[in-house]
């Protein structure tokens, strides 16, 4: 048995954790060998000092201190909820505790909910879809107050449909109108926006497809398109719009309607674009072969005497002096 | 384990405080001695017992009553000694490291380099006190094995149970733990 092997063993026996086999091998092998007695000796001394070394069992007032510690810490632990029991004892703080406040809480959104409701959501329901058939076009003159938008496909219109909204005011459902710009009803409205817009840009838009549809010969010179160009033409508070309308109505039949349109314009306009327009309308008349009367005569005499702009004071003295 | 400490187990995993605690005064005083004799410290042995019994605690919704609640518990506290170990040595060497050296922490391996004299150490009377300093200077396994069989008087078997290791590691820990104790203690006795 080599010394380390010995030691060992020697610590086993010490230790009491020796077979009996053991035990009397090394009790033979330490009574044999000095060298061995020695360093068991040496062992069995340090052994004796390390249990002799035991520290003294605890004091009673230690473990009575560290107990009550010890049940404080314990019930503050108890005390402490989990994320459930937190979210429970919330809803239970709430419903059972507060129950008044919950309860006016939840009346307070249900009345939110209710006000909303009429406020809101039943003057912005969807648009009802329609199409020609269903509109009648007599009554067209209704809808057309209540035109609320226009969709037209931009840039300037060449194919597709436009989108009328008529109504939606007043909580009742709005309609919405699809057709192509040679549909009557499309015709009417986009006269109709051309006076009730405000939107300048949807206007020269709207006017553009409107010629656009004269110059294919889709368009029927209807009444109101012409009425409501005419206004444009007179009243609109931009000029681009007001010269697109005219030019528009240069491509409709003439008419006393339109012939005094032009001189209203030619009299009263402040740009002298719009006056320069509509002498050139006049003018174009008579290239056409059509007669000046005297009421036109009577306004270019005045603008040839006159008016501001030396184009169209020559201009209209040109015109009285071909026509005589 | 006896019906009681089942009953007891069952009862405190309802809720019931009254039966935690009977069940704490039960095995408390085993559990304390254990940190005392690890710790040589009143006070750590205070902090290792409350930290035990927390996690008892805490633990006890979960137990399966899969080994003895004894067993179980000494597993937390040797656990809880180990860690505690460990956590002040980390401890200690932050405080040489700033410069807070206090004489009573001071290891045995620090005051005594290399092999004591015997005339430097007056023989037998401050015997203990050098063995706790020894003790210090052991890797907190070993100084759990070392204790659990010296001063608890547990058999290497229990100690491989609660230690939860072989029995040919626990003989390991004892060896080598006796024989660095020797080499320090050279020339004391």
């Amino acid at each position: 048995m080599n010394k380390e092997k010995f030691l060992e063993l020697a610590q086993l026996y010490l230790m009491n954790e020796l077979e009996d086999d053991k035990r009397i091998e090394l009790e033979n092998l330490i009574m044999e060998n000095d060298e061995l007695r020695k360093e068991f000796e040496s062992y069995k001394q340090m052994h004796e000092a390390f249990t002799s070394n035991r520290p003294a069992e605890i004091d009673e007032k230690l473990l009575v201190a560290v107990r009550n510690d010890l049940m404080r810490s314990v019930r503050n632990e108890a005390a402490k909820l989990t994320p459930k029991e937190k979210i429970l004892e919330w809803l239970k703080n709430i419903f059972v505790v507060n129950y008044k406040l919950s309860f006016g809480s939840l009346t307070l959104v249900f009345v939110g909910i209710f006000v909303g409701y009429f406020l809101f959501y039943r003057s912005s329901s969807l648009p009802v879809a329609t199409n020609s058939k269903s509109v009648d076009l007599d009554n067209v003159q209704s809808y057309e107050t209540k035109i609320s938008n226009i969709k037209i496909p931009n840039p300037f219109f060449e194919g597709g449909d436009i989108e009328v909204l008529f109504g939606g005011v007043g909580g009742t459902s709005p309609i919405s109108y699809k057709g192509s710009a040679d549909d009557p009803v499309i015709q009417r409205a986009l006269a109709t926006a051309l006076t009730t817009q405000q939107n300048p840009g949807l206007k020269l838009l709207t006017v553009n497809t409107i010629a656009s549809q004269i110059e294919l010969d889709r368009i029927i010179p209807d009444p109101k398109v012409k009425a409501a160009l005419i206004t444009a033409m007179k009243t609109d508070k931009n000029p681009a719009v007001r010269k697109e309308a005219l030019n528009v109505l240069v491509k409709f039949p003439f008419d006393q309607e339109i012939r005094d349109a032009y001189l209203y314009v030619l009299s009263n306009d402040g740009n002298s674009g719009l006056r320069v327009a509509a002498i050139n309308a006049l003018a174009n008349l008579k290239v056409q072969g059509a007669s000046l009367d005297d009421k036109i005569i009577n306004v270019l005499n005045r603008k040839a005497e006159n008016d501001e702009s030396d184009f169209i004071r020559l201009r209209a003295a040109s015109l009285v002096k071909e026509v005589k | 384990m006896s019906l009681s400490d089942n009953q007891l187990i069952q009862n405190a995993q309802k809720g019931d405080m009254a039966a935690f605690e009977r069940l704490v005064y039960k095995y408390d005083r085993h559990v304390l001695n254990m940190a005392k004799s690890f710790r040589n410290s009143d006070d750590d042995a205070k902090d290792i017992y409350q930290e035990v019994f927390i996690r008892v605690y805490r633990g006890l919704k979960s137990f399966q009553f899969k080994s003895e609640f004894s067993t179980w518990l000494y597993r937390i506290t040797a656990n809880v000694c180990i860690t505690y170990q460990n956590k002040r040595k980390q401890h200690d060497s932050i405080d040489r490291e700033i410069g807070i050296n206090d004489e009573d922490r001071t290891t045995f391996a620090d005051q005594l380099p290399g092999e004591l004299r015997t005339d430097d150490s007056a023989v037998g009377s401050d015997l203990s006190k050098h063995i706790n300093r020894a003790l210090e200077t052991l890797p907190p396994q070993q100084k759990m094995a070392f204790t659990l069989k010296y001063y608890q008087d547990y058999k290497i078997k229990e100690i491989a149970d609660i230690m939860q290791c072989n029995e040919g590691t626990i003989k390991r820990y004892l060896f080598t733990a006796t024989n660095r104790m020797r080499e320090r203690l050279k020339g004391i006795r």
